[in-house]
């Protein structure tokens, strides 16, 4: 869907991307992770046209995006830029209005998106008529979401939506933004800072250094083939990130509930989206590599071998 | 704590009916049609001499002055801001800084030397104070609408460009919205010179308010000079309020 070769870009005489390949396919979530200044977001603007690159080429479906009418590019590109820049003098509904306008939606449809978005990124509809200076940034950045979304766009490019929140909220943005990626399917290019966030949302992880690709692949692909350069990169507790993705869903499908047990009030609760860091978690508190859990109303008993052999699975 | 309470309630109620506005408004427009009753009463206090008999009736001046300021402030406005976003949208650096030295040099010129400079070509009237007085007015709005829109938060901007708008959308959505505040406040000062400013028309034959007030210096009599400052004051006044008014409307921070 977008194809990046031997791109080059350069800020006056300081090179900031120096022969960048890049191939994203239609309906993945690809995550960019990299520190910051090694050039994520001016892969973003070269993208979306906002800059021109030296040398080399940036396709979309095939087709080179100089061919495309800049204006038109970026309107069927949903672009969050840093920092979610919603528009102080515009209301929450006005904003996430501004390219479906552009497009010249008709009124009725315009506002039958603005309601179906608000309720997708999971915020009332009296958030319609607030300006932004009166949101949390957890609901601007929710809102920058949704304006991204607003054309319904194929491809989404987010720069660091999830920046300069709690820890607590970005876990909720990230789990809600899988959900709807998991509905909509849309070619995603997100990029990050944060190795955890990277980890637990990629479908296809890109790690990126002084504006070049270090590694790219399956998280799980990634630790398999990783040489020392990706371990510096990633820190030596990526695979506690990646137990993140293993849910006790994927735990249980070879074992069945114990049924003798009756107390159940006295076990650990748990869901069945929770994730294998919660429960080595649970086991680590217990000082035991047997846990018994009250995973919605059954009983299951999990040993430590389970994680290994999960994770083998998936490393495999 | 309840007393803090109740001037507030007061205050925002005296907002809503616009009372200040009505009242400056009324004082006006007594002060405009009994003016006779206030110079009896001025004679005696002031111990002067009425000095002869206005040939023309106030009302007309204020209408004569109105005019005047009305028409400069127009045309400034829509000079100096046509300009100004011409500069901003096709960056005409070298001309900003030409627009710059221009506007500082009309301002320092004294405006009746404008004004007398004017007569021999344009006549005696108010056509060259119209005019001297555009002169003034463009160089506040024109700077303010290109400090404005320059100073608009170059992130916005580009999201804007980031969301596909051309050049003229990203003007009119998000830069001039941004800016307005800014150039609101550069038509605010313009329109305080050129209502102070206009009293000097008189003296180039444009009428107005300006005349009371000029005869009154040449005959040394003050209660002529009130008759043509009063109202200017009150007028200065009631443009303030309503520019008041216009920029705390705005919702957005
Ligand atoms: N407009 C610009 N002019 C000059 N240098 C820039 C500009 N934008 C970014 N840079 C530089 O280019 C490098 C990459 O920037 P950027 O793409 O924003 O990094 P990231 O988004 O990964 O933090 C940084 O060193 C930054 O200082
Ligand atoms: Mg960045």
């Amino acid at each position: 869907m977008i194809d990046i070769k031997n791109v080059y870009k350069n800020y006056g005489d300081q090179a900031v991307l120096s022969g960048f390949d890049l191939s994203i396919k239609k309906g993945q979530l690809c995550m960019l992770l990299g520190p910051s200044g090694c050039g994520k977001s001016t892969l973003l603007k070269l993208i979306n046209r906002l800059l021109i690159p030296e040398a080399g080429t940036i396709e979309i479906g095939g087709n080179p995006i100089e061919n495309i009418k800049p204006e038109l590019l970026r309107r069927n590109m949903g672009y969050a830029i840093q920092g979610s820049a919603l528009f102080p003098h515009m209301r929450v509904e006005d904003n996430i209005a501004v390219v479906p306008r552009l497009m010249n939606w008709p009124k009725h449809k315009t506002t039958a998106r603005i309601q179906e978005l608000l309720d997708l990124v999971g915020l009332n509809q009296s958030f319609a008529k607030k300006y932004p200076h009166q949101l949390s940034g957890g609901e601007a950045q929710r809102i920058g979401v949704a304006r991204a979304l607003a054309a319904d766009p194929e491809i989404l490019l987010l720069d660091e939506p999830f920046g300069a929140l709690d820890p607590v909220s970005r876990l909720q943005l990230q789990e809600s933004f899988l959900e709807i990626q998991n509905k909509l399917k849309k070619t995603v290019v997100f990029v990050t800072h944060d190795v955890g966030e990277a980890v637990r949302m990629a479908d296809f992880l890109v790690l990126m250094k002084n504006g070049t690709v270090v590694a790219q692949g399956r998280p799980f692909d990634i630790v398999r083939e990783a040489e020392d350069a990706v371990w510096d990169f990633l820190g030596n507790s990526y695979t506690l990130e990646l137990l993140e993705r293993i849910t006790l869903k994927d735990l249980v499908r070879n074992s069945i509930p114990i049924q003798e047990f009756k107390n159940l009030s006295e076990l650990t609760k748990f869901k069945m989206n929770s994730t294998c860091k919660e429960l080595l978690s649970a086991m680590l508190m217990n000082s035991n590599s047997e846990l018994m859990v009250n995973l919605g109303g059954n009983v299951f008993q999990f040993r430590f071998e389970d994680i290994l052999t999960s994770f083998g699975g998936e490393n495999q | 704590m309840n007393d803090k309470k109740n001037i507030e309630f007061w205050n925002n109620l005296g907002k809503k009916l616009w009372i200040k506005e009505i009242f400056l408004l009324i004082v006006l427009l007594v002060l405009i049609n009994e003016f006779s009753i206030l110079e009896l009463w001025l004679k005696d206090v002031l111990n002067v001499e009425k000095g002869f008999v206005e040939w023309i009736p106030l009302q007309k001046l204020v209408i004569q002055y109105l005019i005047i300021v009305l028409a400069s402030v127009l045309f400034s406005s829509l000079v100096g801001f046509t300009l100004g976003a011409l500069i901003h949208l096709y960056e005409w650096k070298g001309l900003r800084e030409f627009a710059i030295m221009l506007g500082g040099l009309g301002v320092t010129f004294p405006t009746v030397a404008i004004m007398a400079l004017l007569v021999p070509s344009m006549g005696y009237g108010y056509e060259p104070v119209v005019v001297s007085l555009v002169i003034y007015g463009i160089f506040p709005i024109l700077t303010a609408t290109m400090d404005g829109l320059r100073d608009v938060d170059q992130e916005f901007v580009l999201a804007s460009r980031a969301m596909g708008m051309n050049k003229f959308q990203v003007f009119r959505k998000v830069e001039l919205p941004l800016a307005s505040p800014v150039i609101l406040a550069g038509l605010r000062t313009s329109t305080i010179i050129s209502i102070s400013a206009a009293t000097i028309g008189a003296t180039v034959g444009a009428g107005g308010l300006g005349l009371p007030i000029v005869t009154g210096i040449r005959t040394n009599n003050p209660i002529l000079i009130l008759k043509g400052a009063l109202p200017v004051m009150l007028i200065a006044m009631l443009a303030d309020l309503l520019f008041y008014r216009v920029e705390q409307s705005k919702k957005w921070q």
